[in-house]
């Protein structure tokens, strides 16, 4: 390969990564003079966010281009410190190390192979759409600058997360989009509920990160390394830990995997997904659904080799996958507002995705990644586009038949709806029927899995259908006022729409677009054992279709029948309505155990009695020398010298101990 | 007989401060009455000066004085923080003092005078001399936590401290007279090479004293159980002596605790380091659990302050080893995170009120965007968020906690930072997500305030994404101890 | 028994006793007067263990120079000296298991170490010694015992004008 050919793939990912960061930048820095300024400066300031995205995704493809076109190895394709080279083909100038102590080698590596390549393309591609969606939706609210900055900081940190060659710097990026998901969240954060649903998303990941640090400390001391490529290539060479063995493989397997569920928004730490829908639509489509909440997905699909050598690692995350999509299918079928069913559904897809990753399916679970990308970022659009239209309101009963007063959004809603209930020919189909055949695949457990997942499918096709049936058809039953102000959007959000309908629709079909095939090098496994069961196809073209015909049904048809199915299951329906309890248990654990018991226990039982007793008596005395005495004499120095001879008491016996 | 020769050459920054807080108790005593000598200007050129003295003694390799003081890699390192602690401080000083009526002369003296403490804690390597450095230090510190007259809390601040501090100094000193029953000696080689040697006739000595030892250590880092003083003290203390306290005490604390138990105490490891690992969960477990439940920012800075003891003594654990750098690094980390933390609540006083409640700081990302930002920075990196030198710091600590074979302890510290984001983090969502409470009653940021928190915030950051250069120095620094 | 250690006993009890009557007794003169007796009983020890320079350094310092100091402030204070030191009792049991516990490590370690006897022979005068190490090896720490008297001046100092002008 000459210098010019190796040029486009080893400079341009580091340009990629340098322009929303520069786009970024100029926003934070020059953000109160351009809102100061004239109007237009602001348009303008959304205009260069936009252009930075647009670029980077334009570099992007030209390298995933020649890269494909130069048909070189996955193994080959790492940019480790001497690629930082300038120019290109002189690898020993500017290394540039970013910790490097202490036998610990953490260079600033870059890696483009096939799967970060992939979710290079859907970072950049549907980011741009996005941003340029928000032109139109966020067109008047005065804060705009500072929405685009974090967006553009969001695509640099998610860029940073997909790219890093190491486990780190994966990190690194990992903590940015989490921080920019918590700006964004509570960007409107003069509501009550947006920064309480930004804290409760920093906190729930706080929790996921803990595991993640602790995984990145475990897998160094196990393997002495923590370069991604490294670990992957090593993990083959390992003996594999035995299903119910928990070995250093399995440890690390799950202690990453506690941080995936944080950030993808698995059972028991799904609970900040559907509260982060406080947040502006665009923001919802773009970080919590197409690209920040698949980070786990991405992880566990980077380490496959890891997690392949421990099938106790891979039946867990099987299992949370199931489960998650399952509960959360059944959540989202009670939901009464639109963004809170597409939250619960992309907790639910989320979960399928893991299920396949679980199940040694790790090409389907990034082909469902990528397909869900386009259909949930289209959902999601539509539904800003449709609470745009209702002037905020997001209540599906106070919704309907409006499909004839916004067509193009329907229209495109529809297809969307029909991509993830998986009608045949659309996307959707495609990468779940993948899943499902992967389920076999499993370490233990493959036929239950089958059997959740077919179950599921059908839910999500139910509750997608009574979604698009109550948003779209029937009658309108909002009130006269808002009936009158009905409106398409503007073209700069339709026009996002109408691509990703497109995407929704092609980015399945095996003859334009092998994902499967394309990342298969990237897992590094021996040839994928798919069992392609002939039954399997068409249970699930008859689960979907079963799925959408009772919904279509029961929603239009037969409208008084859900209503009298609530009241006759009143105890099934209380509990899907409160999400199996979760946040309750957790607000009680967090205030009563946590808080509660800090308070109790160490404010109350020690800080108030002993030491503000004694600042709050010192007020009255006025002499300094008596206040002194009565200070002495109020008990409360003593009572620290009583503590310090207990501990020294304590470490003194420990020592003397007779052994 | 000829008098003995002594090289005082490794001592000059040691001294230089000594003399300048001489020269500034003077120029009190010459300036009229009522009137403030210009300290700070003073303090700034005599900090300078023993930081080039530092650079200087650096390039000559350091030195020994007789046996008691010795400058090598590692009290290098610490004279480099220490000073630049002290440089800090001395920044943030000249607005705080005005603003709260207490600019006093003998402020500036008292504020060398205690890092003239530190200095020799950190190089002593002589458990007589180390016990005077740290009677220094303290008794420096006891006058400069009650300066604020007219509070109540700083006088029972002053006091408190001084008594608990003379309870535990007892202990340290009794550690001290029965180290040298067992071994013969105090100097910290002669120590650890009769302890190598083992004796059942002074074991028990020797181990009774190395406990002694660890309970006076454990009180100056603030160690639970020893740690009862730490949220008063730091409370009721002028917000700036807080800072030393917190960056500077602590880090020259960790740094004779480092030295006395690797170089005169490793034989008798085995019996230490369960104590020190016990005293490490108990401090990260309270101290973390205590700062939840304040409401006060310094009370609850000073529980983090706490938390974060119980983060070091983890890697202590690890000593002599990977630990010693680890404890190092962070030990810079934490001192540029707390002057910040501190710095920002002294740097906004007016009138002798500061902001001390989270209603105080509420929306102050609109009011003082500059110090709003450089304080979440700070806040971050408490947490341990990457990017910043916490996370970098909190790292290498669990890692040589773990390498040492003390997996639980990384646990429980990891565990612990996760409980930490929920009160480092009310702060940052009181400043950026909301409304101001009524009139703007702080002060604009002086100009050298913000160059101190300017500092800081960079220091944070700069660790944080290129760490690797104090990496390197502190692995430096933790060799020349072995 | 000899007379060697009779005499130890007998200015071990001077000493512990005093010293109990110091913190047990209810006006601060009496705890004051009684100081002197553990003051003297100390110097005592020293005096016994051959540390004649101790011995008067601390006959010297802490007999004629601190306690003589003390009594003066206690008994030109009128307020202290009426003052009623008995204070409510606290953590008693707390208290009482804490001490029985330091005790038994104290006595355990003492218990199992094996003393160095001494060889039977008066030691030398130490004073001289004692004031060449000052000048040479313990240098350091004798001048910084100097700044650490002059800040604790600084403190006491800082305290009383506190009281006049607050």
């Amino acid at each position: 390969m000459n210098a010019l050919m190796e040029m486009p793939y080893q400079v341009v990912p580091f340009l990629v990564l340098a322009l929303p960061l520069a786009g970024f930048t100029v926003l934070a820095l020059f953000g109160d003079s351009i809102k100061r300024g004239k109007p237009y400066e602001t348009t303008g300031a959304g205009y260069l966010a936009c252009g930075t995205v647009i670029v980077a995704f334009l570099l992007a493809a030209w390298s995933v281009r020649s890269l494909l076109g130069l048909g070189v190895r996955a193994e080959d394709l790492r940019f480790a410190q001497p690629s930082l080279g300038w120019p290109p083909g002189d690898p020993e100038r500017w290394p540039l190390a970013w910790i490097s102590v202490g036998g610990l080698e953490i260079p600033f590596a870059l890696l483009l192979d096939p799967l970060s390549s992939l979710l290079l393309l859907v970072v950049t591609g549907i980011g741009s759409l996005i941003h340029v969606y928000s032109l139109g939706y966020m067109a008047h609210d005065e804060d705009r600058v500072r929405y685009f900055s974090y967006l553009n900081l969001f695509t640099f940190f998610m860029l940073v997360l997909v790219l890093a060659g190491n486990l780190p710097l994966m990190f690194v990026g990992w903590e940015g989009v989490g921080l920019c998901s918590y700006l964004l969240i509570g960007f409107w954060f003069k509501k009550k509920s947006a920064s309480d649903a930004g804290k409760k998303a920093f906190i729930v990941n706080r929790i996921g990160d803990a595991g993640l640090i602790l995984g990145m400390i475990v897998a160094f001391h196990a393997f002495g390394t923590l370069d991604l490529v490294d670990i992957a290539s090593n993990a083959g060479s390992l003996t594999p830990d035995r299903l119910g063995q928990v070995g250093a493989i399995t440890a690390v397997c799950l202690l990453l995997f506690v941080g995936a569920a944080g950030k993808s928004a698995q059972i028991p730490l799904h609970v900040w997904l559907p509260d982060a829908m406080e947040g502006p639509t665009p923001v919802s489509a773009l970080i919590h659904a197409a690209t920040m909440v698949t980070a786990g997905v991405y992880m566990v699909a980077r380490l496959a080799p890891l997690y392949h050598a421990s099938p106790t690692a891979s039946v867990v995350v099987a299992v949370i996958g199931a489960a998650t999509a399952l509960m959360a299918a059944t959540i989202a079928m009670v939901q009464t507002d639109i963004k809170k069913v597409l939250a619960y559904s992309t907790v639910s897809q989320l979960g399928f995705m893991f299920l396949a990753a679980g199940s040694g399916a790790y090409g389907a679970a990034v082909f469902h990644l990528f397909t869900h990308a386009f259909f949930k970022a289209l959902l999601f659009l539509g539904s800003g586009s449709v609470i745009h239209a209702m002037g905020g309101e997001q209540d599906i009963r106070k919704m309907g038949g409006l499909l004839k007063k916004i067509p193009v959004t329907g229209a495109t809603f529809a297809i969307g709806t029909a991509a993830i209930a998986g009608v045949p020919f659309l996307s959707g189909f495609y990468s779940k029927e993948e899943i499902l055949a992967g389920t076999l695949g499993a370490p233990a457990l493959g036929p239950l899995l089958l059997g959740v997942g077919l179950f599921t499918a059908g839910l999500t096709a139910f509750y997608m259908t009574r979604l698009f049936v109550l948003t779209f058809l029937g009658r309108f039953r909002g009130d006269l006022e808002t009936e009158h102000h009905l409106h398409e959007s503007p073209m700069s959000m339709l026009v996002p729409l109408c691509l990703l309908a497109v995407g929704s629709i092609v980015t399945g079909w095996h003859w334009l677009i092998d994902v499967p095939g394309f990342l298969q090098p990237v897992f590094r496994l021996p040839e994928a054992h798919v069992h392609h069961v002939g039954w399997l196809m068409p249970a699930a073209i008859g689960v979907a279709l079963a799925g959408i015909a009772v919904a279509a049904f029961l929603y239009t048809l037969y409208a008084d029948v859900p209503a009298r199915l609530k009241e006759r299951l009143g105890g099934v329906y209380r509990v899907l309505d409160a999400k199996y309890g979760f946040d309750r248990a957790y607000d009680a654990f967090a205030s009563r155990v946590v808080v509660g018991g800090s308070e109790t226990l160490l404010w109350k039982g020690i800080d108030t009695s002993v030491i503000d007793r004694a600042v709050n008596g010192a007020g009255e005395v006025t002499a300094a020398v008596s206040r002194r005495v009565r200070l002495l004499q109020s008990g409360v120095v003593r009572g620290y010298a009583l503590v310090i001879l207990m501990g020294t008491v304590a470490i003194l016996g420990y020592l003397m101990w007779p052994r | 007989m000829t008098p003995p020769v002594v090289d005082v050459l490794p001592a000059i920054p040691a001294l230089i401060l000594a003399v300048t807080g001489l020269a500034v108790l003077l120029a009190q005593a010459f300036t009229p009455r009522g009137q403030a000598a210009p300290g700070a200007p003073f303090s700034l050129a005599g900090l300078l000066a023993a930081l080039v003295a530092v650079y200087l003694l650096a390039a000559r390799g350091g030195g020994d004085l007789g046996g008691t003081y010795v400058v090598d890699a590692f009290s290098l390192y610490f004279h480099a923080l220490i000073i630049g602690v002290g440089l800090v401080v001395v920044l943030l000083s000249p607005s705080y003092l005005r603003a709260t009526g207490i600019d006093r002369g003998e402020y500036y003296t008292l504020v060398l005078f205690s890092l003239v403490g530190m200095l020799g804690l950190v190089s002593c390597r002589e458990l007589v001399s180390l016990f005077v450095s740290l009677e220094v230090m303290s008794v420096a510190l006891y006058a400069l936590a009650g300066l604020h007259r007219a509070r109540p809390e700083s006088q029972e601040a002053a006091l408190k401290y001084f008594i608990t501090g003379a309870f535990s100094s007892g202990f340290l000193l009794y550690g001290i007279a029965l180290l040298y029953g067992a071994s013969g000696s105090t100097s910290l080689v002669a120590v650890g090479a009769a302890l190598r040697t083992p004796g059942p006739a002074t074991a028990a000595l020797a181990t009774m004293g190395t406990g002694l030892l660890l309970v006076g250590f454990g009180f100056k880092v603030a160690s639970v159980p020893f740690h009862m003083w730490a949220p008063d003290v730091y409370e009721g203390a002028p917000t700036t002596i807080t800072a030393l306290m917190s960056a500077g005490v602590k880090a020259a604390a960790f740094g004779a605790l480092l030295r006395v138990f690797g170089q005169a105490l490793p034989a008798l490891a085995a019996s230490w380091q369960p104590a020190v690992a016990a005293l490490a969960v108990v401090t990260m477990v309270v101290g973390n659990l205590g700062a939840l439940a304040q409401s006060n920012l310094k009370r609850m800075l000073a529980y983090s302050s706490v938390a974060h003891a119980g983060y070091l003594l983890a890697a202590v654990v690890a000593a002599p080893g990977i630990g010693v750098e680890a404890v190092l690094f962070y030990l810079v980390a934490y001192a540029a995170v707390n002057l910040g933390g501190f710095g920002a609540l002294a740097a906004l006083a007016r009138q002798g009120r500061e902001p001390l409640s989270l209603d105080d700081v509420a929306g102050l990302a609109s009011r003082r965007p500059a110090l709003a930002a450089a304080l979440a920075v700070y806040l971050i990196s408490l947490t341990g968020v990457p990017v910043s030198a916490g996370f970098v710091g909190k790292f290498f600590l669990f890692r040589a906690a773990v390498n040492a074979g003390w997996t639980s302890l990384a646990v429980i510290g990891v565990l612990m930072s996760v409980v930490s984001a929920y009160y480092y983090l009310r702060v940052v969502v009181a400043m950026y997500m909301r409304e101001p409470l009524g009139e703007d009653a702080w002060a604009p940021v002086p100009p050298s305030a913000g160059l101190a928190l300017g500092l800081s915030a960079a220091v944070v950051l700069a660790l944080g994404v290129h760490p690797e250069p104090v990496l390197t120095w502190a692995r430096l620094a933790a060799r020349s101890l072995l | 028994m000899n007379a060697e250690a009779a005499v130890f006993y007998v200015l071990a009890a001077i000493t512990v006793g005093s010293a109990a009557v110091v913190v047990l007794a209810r006006s601060l003169i009496y705890s004051a007067f009684a100081l002197l007796f553990t003051f003297v009983g100390v110097a005592g020890l020293y005096l016994l263990l051959g540390a004649d320079f101790l011995a008067a350094t601390q006959l010297l310092i802490y007999v004629g120079g601190i306690l003589v100091l003390l009594l003066f402030g206690v008994m030109l204070t009128h307020k202290l000296y009426d003052l009623d030191l008995r204070s409510e009792v606290t953590q008693f049991l707390p208290g009482v298991i804490v001490s029985i516990g330091l005790f038994a490590v104290l006595a355990l370690t003492a218990w199992r170490t094996d003393w160095a006897g001494g060889d039977g022979r008066a030691p030398a005068a130490t004073t001289r010694e004692i004031g060449q190490l000052f000048m040479g090896r313990y240098l350091l720490p004798f001048e910084a015992a100097s700044i650490l008297l002059l800040v604790a001046l600084m403190g006491a100092a800082m305290i009383v004008r506190r009281k006049r002008s607050a």
